[in-house]
């Protein structure tokens, strides 16, 4: 038998830690701020996949990148306004436009005294093409190599002529990585810290939980120099959660993803602002040009005809998405809206004439396999497939089946190219008309995507638009997005916002078309 | 320790390597079955097939199942997880490192609270047998069995944290107090107590309480109901009759006699409740952005992370396997009778 003094521990022990526990309810909620460092606390649900540039090929990854490092172009904040950043000036573009060769600023120093020279910034754009790390394949298709003429060039040697190159080096692999956290020709997904160029140095990381920035002191921008003295990142696993986060005071400003149903939530909770910021995320439909029925274009126009994208977005958004008529969203370079001119806002009667002419009656209708993830772009993505499945039936010559899977077989299937009419989502490497179009009408990028779209017009004109002269680039590139949407090569739906919100006391939040979030244009007034 | 128990526990410990060995073996071939791989899952749609198949091969992708297989076994009788198949390819001994600790502090003070509070409220209506009380810890064992676990989370979180601001909304501990603390074992608790920093200990304490009451409420129920229906026949034995009519006091009786007599199936059902313990653990941490090895499983199923997923349900298997072990060998410390 047990004694019943072991008994009593056995029991003691659990509930004195339980008086513990209780006694500690009457700490305040927030501990507080000690004196000292002036912090503001960021929480997201991202979360980190890779920290290495030469690797990394996320959302979040980026902007850490990009608040511990410079670009050698770089964006005014809160502005599509490209300018030089670590390059003292824009680069210099060869006859060919097949180099292009950029000076570095002098006496640029990452955060431990380790000097910039242009062989780091070379190696390091080598290293992403030979390491064959995530991004390995975007920089590939762009940049054949790299080579430091002295300490202060680099010249970049090009695959074509791409004027779109400018842009490009404005992207997380263009920032220079200190080679004491990243040794050179191995990748190196989580260091322990951060010493880079930017404004800000990674001292700490606790993966799943926060991260720790703080100030560089030898920041080469003093100008931009960060205004508060630390930055923690909290990893959140769900929006909700992280709403009830921000609105306790326990972190400082709610980032993505926080989602419409928590944003409106806290748009009435006092001493919170909420701004909704326009991000260039797209929802689209994509076809399998290879797969019948995808594989007509009279369909696909059709398609593109009869979706109603105000009702999506009133219905099923309450107005909180925006409708897309281009896959080049607004404030982009060249952005033009050709499905609105082609199909109008919605025009049912063309989209029944099209089905018409491609042999569909109402006795024999187009049999329509749509496929969707129910889950990874949000819980309105059934609500979405379900109203399109309507406003395609109202034709009278089209039946829909829905098909939900989840996303890990999802993704997995149509990138194989074995659905006919699916959706998908995206987000744009850079600032330019080109991650909007190649990666669907480009041939050789197509099949990436499960799209299998192949046609020798839209290539070159896709390759003439990206490899002109900057003045003949405007009209190539809306002739590229014309014929785009007359081939329907996808049907563009909505651009979806993101949400930021924000405690009293805060400035600062400056998010423009590049979607970059500096951490160091923010202020805390307490 | 005498010879028969070393014997069972040489038995016992011998019978885990096969069980682990077939879960482990489910888990490989199940996970190979479902659509989907973690390439597809995580590069980029710029990547070329030619570099998809450079990934496969360095995930070892492009082997034969059974050369995959009898390498994973291998590596398993190791130790070695190998690395993970997505994000950073970290070793997943390094991942588990991060996230186990962080279970195993919610996961103990959940069933700590579970068991004690479970089981002096079945004794508790069990002596008090057909009165308000024991109607109202019956409603209140099957209501909060039924209760979403996540709903019960969120609810604690709209009324403790956001409304009355007595505890922490999400996390192990407060962002700041963090910083200033050194993480040896990466159980927050024990990390605290060594370093002697009481105000994280005092932070980590505080973020405890909602996510372990969470836990341990949801699984109190059943502890309620088993407890109570033992004592109930315990009350009714002979050496109660006995006690009674020697005038030992009821609450004597109850606590000191018969509840003893009741732990048997307790500790077995103790056993049980932490491998159920897992599944509640994906939802609270979740619920409450808690760090730890249920969330972490989650992902990796989404993301196909086969490595991951294998070296976290082995872990599982092998926690189960000695707590149920611990559980058998109480049995006799608690049961006189029972003799190995």
């Amino acid at each position: 038998m047990l004694h019943s003094r072991k008994l009593y521990s056995l029991i003691a022990l659990p509930v004195m830690l339980a008086v513990v526990l209780a006694a500690c309810t009457t700490a305040p909620a927030a501990s507080p701020t000690p004196a000292g460092p002036t912090t503001i606390i960021i929480g997201t649900t991202d979360e980190v996949n890779s920290l290495d540039a030469r690797d990394a090929y996320a959302t979040h990854d980026w902007e850490i990148i990009k608040n511990t490092g410079d670009a050698l172009m770089g964006y005014v904040p809160g502005t599509a306004d490209l300018v030089p950043r670590l390059a003292e000036a824009a680069p210099e573009r060869s006859d060919d436009g097949l180099t292009f060769t950029f000076k570095l600023r002098e006496g640029i120093k990452f955060a431990d005294g380790t000097p910039l020279t242009a062989q780091i910034v070379a190696d390091s754009i080598n290293d992403t093409i030979k390491l064959g790390g995530d991004v390995s394949g975007l920089i590939a298709g762009y940049v054949k190599d790299a080579e430091a003429t002295d300490d202060r060039t680099v010249v970049f040697h090009l695959t074509q002529p791409w004027a779109v190159f400018p842009f490009l080096a404005a992207t997380a692999p263009f920032v220079p990585q200190n080679p004491k956290d990243f040794p050179a020709g191995e990748l190196k997904q989580f260091p322990d810290q951060i010493n880079g160029v930017g404004p800000w140095m990674m001292v700490q990381h606790t993966v799943g939980e926060q991260m720790v920035l703080e100030r560089n002191p030898n920041y080469w921008d003093s100008a931009s120099a960060p205004k508060v003295d630390r930055i923690i990142i909290r990893y959140f696993a769900d929006p909700t959660t992280m709403g009830q986060a921000v609105e306790k005071g326990e972190i400082d400003i709610a980032w993505r993803i926080l989602g419409p149903v928590e944003a409106v939530r806290l748009q009435s909770v006092s001493g919170l602002t909420v701004e909704k910021i326009e991000a260039p995320a797209l929802r689209y439909i994509c076809f399998q040009h290879q797969l019948d029925p995808a594989n007509n274009i009279l369909v696909r126009q059709a398609i593109a005809a009869a979706v109603d994208r105000e009702a999506i977005a009133d219905r099923v958004f309450e107005g909180r998405v925006t409708p897309a008529y281009s896959t080049v969203p607004a404030g982009y370079p060249y952005a033009i809206e050709p499905f609105l001119d082609l199909y109008g806002t919605r025009n049912l009667q063309k989209a029944i004439d099209l089905l018409t002419q491609a042999g569909y009656t109402a006795d024999e209708p187009l049999d329509l396999q749509f496929w969707y993830p129910p889950e990874h772009y949000g819980t309105t993505t059934a609500d979405v497939v379900q109203l399109i499945k309507e406003q395609l039936e109202e034709t009278g010559l089209v039946n829909v089946t829905l098909n939900a899977q989840n996303w890990a077989t999802y993704i997995s299937a149509a990138t194989d190219g074995q659905y006919p009419v699916y959706i998908l989502g995206w987000f744009p490497d850079f600032v330019f008309p080109d991650t909007w179009l190649f990666p669907w009408a480009d041939s050789t990028q197509s099949k990436g995507l499960g799209l299998n779209y192949s046609n020798p017009e839209m290539d070159k004109l896709l390759v003439d638009a990206a490899t002109s002269a900057p003045d003949q680039q405007e009209a190539l590139y809306h002739q590229a997005q014309e014929f785009y949407a007359e081939e329907v090569v996808t049907v563009p739906l909505f651009w979806e916002p993101e949400y930021i919100t924000y405690r009293a006391g805060i400035s600062g939040v400056k998010i423009g078309p590049p979607f970059e979030f500096n951490y160091n244009q923010l202020v805390l007034e307490k | 320790m005498s010879a028969s128990l070393r014997n069972f526990l040489i038995t016992r410990l011998l019978l885990t390597i096969p069980m682990v060995l077939i879960l482990a073996t489910m888990v490989f071939f199940v996970m190979r079955v479902l659509p989907g791989d973690p390439i597809t899952s995580t590069v980029g749609p710029r990547v070329t097939e030619e570099q998809r198949e450079i990934f496969r091969q360095q995930l070892g992708l492009d082997q034969p199942l059974l050369v995959q297989y009898f390498d994973f076994v291998w590596r398993m009788i190791r130790l070695d997880f190998g690395n993970s198949m997505i994000g950073g390819n970290r070793p997943i001994r390094d991942e588990l490192s991060e996230v186990l600790p962080a279970t195993i502090e919610l996961s103990v003070p959940s069933m700590l609270f579970a068991s004690v509070f479970g089981v002096l409220s079945g004794a508790y209506a069990a002596q008090r047998r057909k009165k308000a009380a024991d109607y109202g810890l019956r409603l209140f064992s099957i209501t909060i069995y039924s209760v979403p676990i996540f709903w019960l989370g969120l609810m604690f979180i709209i009324i403790f944290s956001v409304g009355l601001g007595v505890t922490p909304v999400a996390g192990r501990i407060d962002a700041q107090v963090s910083l200033t603390l050194e993480r040896r074992t990466n159980l927050l608790i024990v990390d605290s107590i060594l370093s002697g920093n009481w105000a994280a200990l005092g932070s980590v304490l505080h973020h405890l309480i909602l996510p372990s009451l969470t836990l341990g409420l949801a699984l109190c129920g059943v502890f309620i109901r088993l407890t109570r229906v033992n004592m109930i026949e315990a009350l009714q034995e002979d050496y109660v009759t006995a006690g009674r009519a020697r005038g030992v006091p009821e609450r004597n009786l109850t606590y000191r006699h018969a509840l003893r007599n009741t732990f048997i199936p307790i500790l077995t059902l103790i056993g049980l409740q932490f491998a159920i313990l897992l599944a509640g653990a994906v939802l609270t941490e979740t619920t409450f952005s808690w760090a730890g090895m249920g969330r972490y499983l989650v992902e990796r199923i989404e993301l196909r992370d086969y490595a991951a997923v294998q070296a976290v349900i082995s872990v599982f298997a092998l926690l189960v396997a000695v707590i149920t072990l611990v559980m058998d060998v109480l049995y006799a410390f608690i049961d006189p009778r029972i003799r190995y």
